[in-house]
């Protein structure tokens, strides 16, 4: 999605109302309860949050200008891989096997495999279509951020095929953009 | 989630603390944001440089740096990857843009040319100052390079231009795809005196382009 993101692929963005903040704290949180205590730290009331609107009906929340959390149309919330690193735990966790990792930096999506073989590994039980941060063995944060595409009690059965889809990821372009203006 | 508690310190630069050398042994349930730590060159975390596109550079950097990383790399360490060569490139111009730990990189200069097919100028950081004429008796100045001072925010500087010289003043694209600032009017005479004070950019390394 964002793998050859830039600032210029912003087309607008604007300064949201207080009102549409609060409810999108309140989705927030409802998506990530976990995220509660730092929220405020995350998204400080006190900040100047904007959305920047890009290609494909992808918009970008940021506060002071850095991208914080990134939408599709009226999806899923996902946090930018920066903000996952400083708040690991916000998100249900997957690892990937080693040798995921190199694909996985190039934008591919992750297949089943990944996931059960040896090095790979599902924390939680997730249904299809859920938010969740990628880890890879042996590493310490996380590599990409994704949606799975069935549900993990699938990806373990059929373990065939894209089991989540791969959204961002270390190197791609959102990584790169640490700040809009 | 014990492996991320590993605490790592602060974000480019300095050596890190030593909690960070012990890399996964400290526990820091209570201690977020955790300070995360991107390598100087390609900006990934360290751990993945080696999946990156200059990985020889990363780690010569991560080892004048950072030498606790590596040690917890040690371990790790076997997978050589190509890695995205486009993407990489991609990012690596931006961030130099975005100005921040750019600096060390080599061959991936910001080309500066001028509108109009004038002579570009090469080199690592430099601005080209030149003057174009517009229904013959008007003029527009425009900057080129700032983009390679990692400190100039490009915008910024457009604005504060515009307010010295009341006159407008935009950022613009050049052709090459480098950002450009244009300054509808001429200040070619005025204009270096004010980068060198207010942007800090040092003389020699501004260039004026005798208008033809």
């Amino acid at each position: 999605m964002f793998k050859r993101f830039s600032k210029d692929d912003v087309s607008s963005s604007s300064q949201v109302k207080s009102s549409v903040q609060r409810g999108f704290r309140a989705k927030l949180l409802e998506q990530f309860p976990n995220s509660e205590p730092y929220l405020e730290d995350i998204l400080p009331k006190k900040g100047n949050v904007t959305i920047a609107k890009c290609k494909d009906r992808v918009s970008l929340i940021c506060c002071d200008g850095v991208p914080l959390f990134f939408q599709q149309r009226d999806g899923h919330i996902f946090p930018t891989l920066r903000i996952l690193h400083k708040y690991p735990n916000m998100m249900p966790t997957m690892r990937v096997d080693k040798g995921a990792i190199s694909f996985v930096m190039n934008g591919a999506n992750i297949m089943c495999q990944g996931f059960t073989s040896k090095g790979g590994r599902i924390d939680t039980p997730l249904e299809a279509g859920a938010a969740v941060c990628i880890l890879a063995e042996g590493k310490k944060v996380a590599l990409a951020v994704g949606q799975t595409t069935m549900s993990t009690a699938d990806i373990q059965s059929v373990n065939k095929g894209i089991g989540v889809d791969n959204l961002h990821y270390l190197g791609d372009g959102l990584f790169g953009t640490k700040e809009l203006d | 989630m014990a492996e991320f508690a590993a605490d790592v310190p602060d974000e480019g630069k300095g050596p890190p603390p030593a909690t960070a050398a012990s890399g996964g042994g400290g526990r820091e349930e209570d201690s977020y944001p955790l300070t995360i730590f991107y390598c100087g060159v390609c900006g990934l975390p360290p751990e993945y440089c080696e999946f990156g596109s200059t990985a020889e550079a990363c780690r010569a950097w991560a080892e004048a740096n950072c030498p606790e990383v590596l040690a917890v790399e040690e371990g790790i360490a076997g997978l050589e990857v190509q890695g995205d060569a486009g993407g990489e490139a991609a990012g690596g111009a931006e961030r130099a843009a975005g100005g921040e730990e750019e600096p060390k990189k080599k061959g991936k200069k910001v080309r500066i040319a001028k509108p109009g097919g004038k002579k570009a100028a090469g080199g690592e950081q430099r601005v080209v100052i030149g003057r174009l004429s517009r229904n013959r008796r008007k003029f527009v100045t425009v900057v080129g390079g700032l983009d390679t001072f990692p400190d100039v925010k490009i915008k910024d500087a457009a604005k504060k231009i515009g307010k010295q010289f009341a006159c407008g003043s935009s950022v613009s694209k050049a052709p090459s795809g480098a950002e450009e600032v244009v300054i509808q009017g001429d200040v070619l005479m005025d204009l270096p005196g004010f980068l060198e004070t207010t942007l800090n950019i040092p003389a020699a390394k501004i260039s004026v382009l005798s208008t033809s």
